[in-house]
């Protein structure tokens, strides 16, 4: 994979290990201004390429320049996290604070000090996920899709010229997903954002570039159509299961929708994202994606 | 590549903001308010009471055993807040570093001890007003109380950086008390002065009902001692996050010093 001078990641030869496991297996990744995608079964590396671009883990080999910045420098460090916004997988809040209380105290921690535009900055971003009316909540009377939303809004503080969100749609309804898609891409205008998720969905909705990710390597990168198109003619509709399909299920109406190579005469159909993914995986991929 | 101006960059320091926000949590954290609510009890029980040596010794003690108590579980659990609720990668991604994290943990310890010093002025005052005491508490009597709350407070939070496990505040409260009634068993024994919780009034015969002496030593000597220890507390949580160590060390030296100095120059 070329990286461009312009792109706000720039990874190459990434190693990450855990003990004898290769998390990232001499990753490349490059990604610029708008809404990356990074797509991969679980296991593939994906959340620990996304704990290093939010300079919380560091590779073991290969270069890493995030915002044309050395993470393992520790003042390029502190740049890169004045600029960013993550989301981890796992984002817990004590859960005594309240909704208001939990997020200006990352705003503080965040170095926004002064209080009376901290506040009103806490304010903005709960009223952005739509949860400025339980603001006086605790954190442990808010659902799972709120307190999500919670973690989100703090990744916003400040407006951060890098947003790294790991499986941010988790736990979210189809309208809270909705409005989650409207926040990311308005974030992502003149901004970067990189989205871990296994919602094929969103990424198609959302995302202007995609990486697939498999054993700690980058399998594709490039945009959606660009990925969809590989699975051009692989996909096809039959009245039975076809054993020799990479992946196959039944539809509503009884019939079978297949990904792989079709058999002669087979009826193609439109690929999706998810059709051209699980191509590119195979079959364990199917483990990760929401609705095979 | 495009660069988006970041609003509210810091106009002060991280530090000082912080500490205020984790003082008012220690301040407020359901142990600490047990430990006020009980100080507050026994404070109306000495009222009604307006006995010459209870109402000394809860200028003297009554700080230790309520607030200073109760401050080791509230600082332990502030501490490891963040930890317990699975929050520990998103505060690992901010620019407040976790030195600034701790330093503001072991400044917000001060306020507790501060307002423990509040109270105790306050409440040596009431009773001198009323003509309780035979013999007032002195400048050191009055100080060792809040300077234990404050050495809760830095145990709590030193306890939390090395030891995070939530049943360790518990075991080091206990271990505190049962501690500090083993040394003060022998009330004529150097130990006597060595735990937290020295009241230097002498019960006498009387069960308590009748002023009998003050314990001999020196007050002041005892404050520095009690000085020495919290202070090694700070330095022993400092440790665990600092950069450079050696600061640390040589400020544990000469806490340890001071301590020791306190220690032996206190004893009758």
């Amino acid at each position: 994979m070329t990286t461009r001078s312009e792109d706000t990641i720039q990874g190459e030869g990434l190693v990450s290990t855990y003990g004898r496991l290769r998390a990232l297996d001499g990753l490349d990744i490059s990604a610029g201004v708008g809404v990356t995608g990074l797509l991969g079964p679980n296991g593939a590396g994906k959340t620990t390429l996304l704990r290093a671009l939010a300079t919380v883990a560091s590779p073991r080999e290969g270069r890493l320049r995030i915002l044309d910045r050395d993470p393992a420098v520790a003042s390029d460090r502190l740049a890169i996290r004045r600029a960013l916004g993550y989301l981890p997988q796992d984002a817990g809040f004590p859960p005594g604070f309240t909704a208001f209380e939990a997020v200006d105290y990352l705003a503080v921690l965040k170095e926004h000090t002064a209080t009376a535009a901290r506040h009103d900055e806490v304010r903005r971003v709960l009223r952005l996920v739509g949860l400025h009316d339980v603001a006086t909540k605790k954190v442990r009377a808010l659902s799972g899709g709120m307190r999500r939303r919670l973690a989100l809004s703090q990744t916003l503080l400040g407006q951060p010229e890098l947003l790294v969100l790991d499986e941010p749609t988790v736990g979210l309804d189809p309208e809270q997903r909705f409005r989650f898609r409207d926040i990311v891409s308005e974030a992502g205008v003149g901004r970067t954002v990189v989205l871990s998720t296994h919602q094929t969905e969103d990424v198609a909705a959302l995302c202007n570039r995609v990486v697939v990710i498999d054993h700690g390597r980058a399998l594709f990168a490039g945009t959606v159509p660009e990925l969809v198109g590989q699975a051009d003619g692989r996909v096809w509709v039959d009245d039975g299961r076809d054993g020799r399909a990479v992946a196959a299920y039944r539809l509503g109406g009884g019939s079978y929708h297949h990904v792989g190579d079709p058999p002669a005469g087979a009826q193609l159909t439109a690929p999706s994202l998810e059709d051209a993914y699980l191509l590119l995986v195979g079959p364990s991929a199917g483990d990760a994606v929401v609705g095979v | 590549m495009t660069t988006v101006a970041l609003a509210h960059r810091a106009q002060w320091p991280v530090v000082p903001v912080l500490a205020a926000k984790e003082a008012r949590r220690l301040v407020t954290h359901p142990a600490t308010l047990v430990g006020w609510g009980l100080l507050a009890f026994m404070f109306a029980v000495n009222v009604a009471d307006a006995e010459s040596i209870s109402a000394f010794d809860m200028v003297t003690t009554g700080p230790t055993f309520y607030p200073g108590l109760f401050c080791v579980l509230a600082a332990h659990m502030v501490t490891t807040r963040d930890q317990r609720a699975g929050g520990g990668e998103l505060v690992g991604s901010v620019p407040a570093t976790r030195q600034q994290r701790v330093l503001a943990l072991l400044v917000a310890a001060s306020i507790p001890a501060l307002i423990a010093l509040g109270l105790n002025v306050a409440i040596r005052a009431y009773f001198v007003w009323q003509d309780v005491y035979v013999e007032a508490p002195g400048v050191g009597h009055v100080i060792q109380g809040p300077v234990t709350v404050l050495g809760g407070a830095l145990l709590g939070i030193m306890l939390g950086l090395w030891l995070p496990q939530r049943v360790v505040p518990v075991l080091a409260m206990v271990a505190l008390v049962a501690g500090s009634v083993a040394l003060s068993s022998n009330e004529n024994g150097p130990g006597a002065y060595l735990g937290p919780l020295v009241s230097w009034v002498d019960w006498g015969p009387y069960e308590g009902r009748a002023w009998y002496a003050l314990e001999a030593g020196s007050p002041g000597a005892h404050v520095v001692y009690l000085l020495g220890m919290t202070g090694l507390a700070g330095c022993a949580a400092w440790l665990r996050v600092a950069r450079v160590r050696w600061p640390a060390l040589a400020l544990s030296a000469a806490f340890l010093a001071l301590a020791i100095w306190g220690g032996v120059t206190q004893l009758p």
